[in-house]
């Protein structure tokens, strides 16, 4: 599958979805004018690379598919579509493939802690928490 | 006796372009503050929350500026208060009124147990965002939200909302 890379801007976070170096990493801030046009695309991308692996033996087991969430900041519009990214990820770990979900928040911003933990309350996958100390 | 510092006031039209205007003028003035991380995320989230609710929810008074929308963002003491005001139509008091309710009448774990109830619902995504917003405001304020409808005609009124932060 071929990288999916999308250049951060004011109101769009940064996509890096590398498939040969097992990363998925969305960084920056969100808060689209449009959140379907935006994730949506992202989420396809997810879903279709998950048929592809598990149609095909590829081996995570030495080297897991990290997927790295570095909000600084997301709105209540892309709350939903950043659950719908976690509910795919979910699927990963659910099709035992090997993935890791690391979720980093700025020193002193419990609040964005916290919502990676109530978004994935309901969900088999437990991210590691990651402080930034600038 | 504190001092009232303003870090905003805006009064104008309101589109996408313009409300990312405001933020990153706030964005400038909250970085040069010395109050903490969680506070200045907070106050950048309400007021995010509070511009794209108008920009959903405004009637456009194109035809007179006396109501068109305004926000304010000044400092009391340890406290942040932001005023946001815009013209609405009146079938629209109804639902803003219960919403708003819902919300002061909810503890601060039930405003976080229903903001993540209506984010974890299947359903697809309406203009407006059936209430999330709002309840993402209420979640990161201090208190209470106060409002009030200023009727203008029988057609429309004047929303204001003042967030303490």
């Amino acid at each position: 599958m071929e990288n999916l890379f999308i250049e951060a801007t004011s109101t769009t976070p940064k996509i890096e979805f590398y498939p040969n170096k097992n990363l998925f990493e969305i960084s920056g801030s969100s808060r689209p004018e449009d959140v379907r046009i935006f994730y949506q695309p992202i989420l396809n991308k997810l879903e279709q690379f998950r048929a592809e692996i598990t149609n095909k033996e590829y081996d995570y087991n030495d080297n897991p598919f990290v997927f790295n969430f570095k909000f600084n900041y997301f709105n209540s519009s892309s709350a939903k579509f950043i659950l719908d990214i976690l509910i795919e990820i979910n699927n990963y770990f659910i099709d035992e493939i090997n993935i890791q979900v690391n979720w980093f928040f700025d020193d002193g911003d419990d609040d964005m802690k916290e919502v990676g933990e109530e978004l994935t309350e309901m969900l088999d996958i437990q991210p590691q928490y990651i402080m930034i100390v600038k | 006796m504190f001092k009232k510092i303003e870090l905003l006031k805006y009064k104008g039209a309101l589109d996408f372009e313009q409300i990312g205007i405001i933020l990153d003028n706030v964005q400038v003035k909250l970085d040069s503050y010395s109050t903490d991380t969680l506070v200045k995320k907070r106050i950048y989230s309400i007021l995010v929350e509070a511009l794209e609710n108008i920009y959903n929810h405004e009637y456009s008074q194109k035809e007179n500026d006396k109501y068109l929308p305004e926000a304010t963002l000044s400092q009391l003491g340890e406290n942040f208060i932001l005023e946001i005001s815009n013209a609405l139509l009146n079938e629209k008091i109804e639902k803003f009124t219960n919403l708003l309710e819902y919300v002061n009448n909810l503890s601060d774990k039930e405003i976080n147990k229903s903001y993540y109830g209506k984010i974890k619902e299947k359903s697809l995504l309406e203009k407006g965002n059936a209430g999330i917003g709002i309840m993402q405001i209420a979640k990161k304020a201090k208190g209470k939200l106060t409002y009030n409808f200023k009727t203008i005609n029988d057609k429309i009124s004047y929303f204001t909302l003042k967030i303490i932060i």
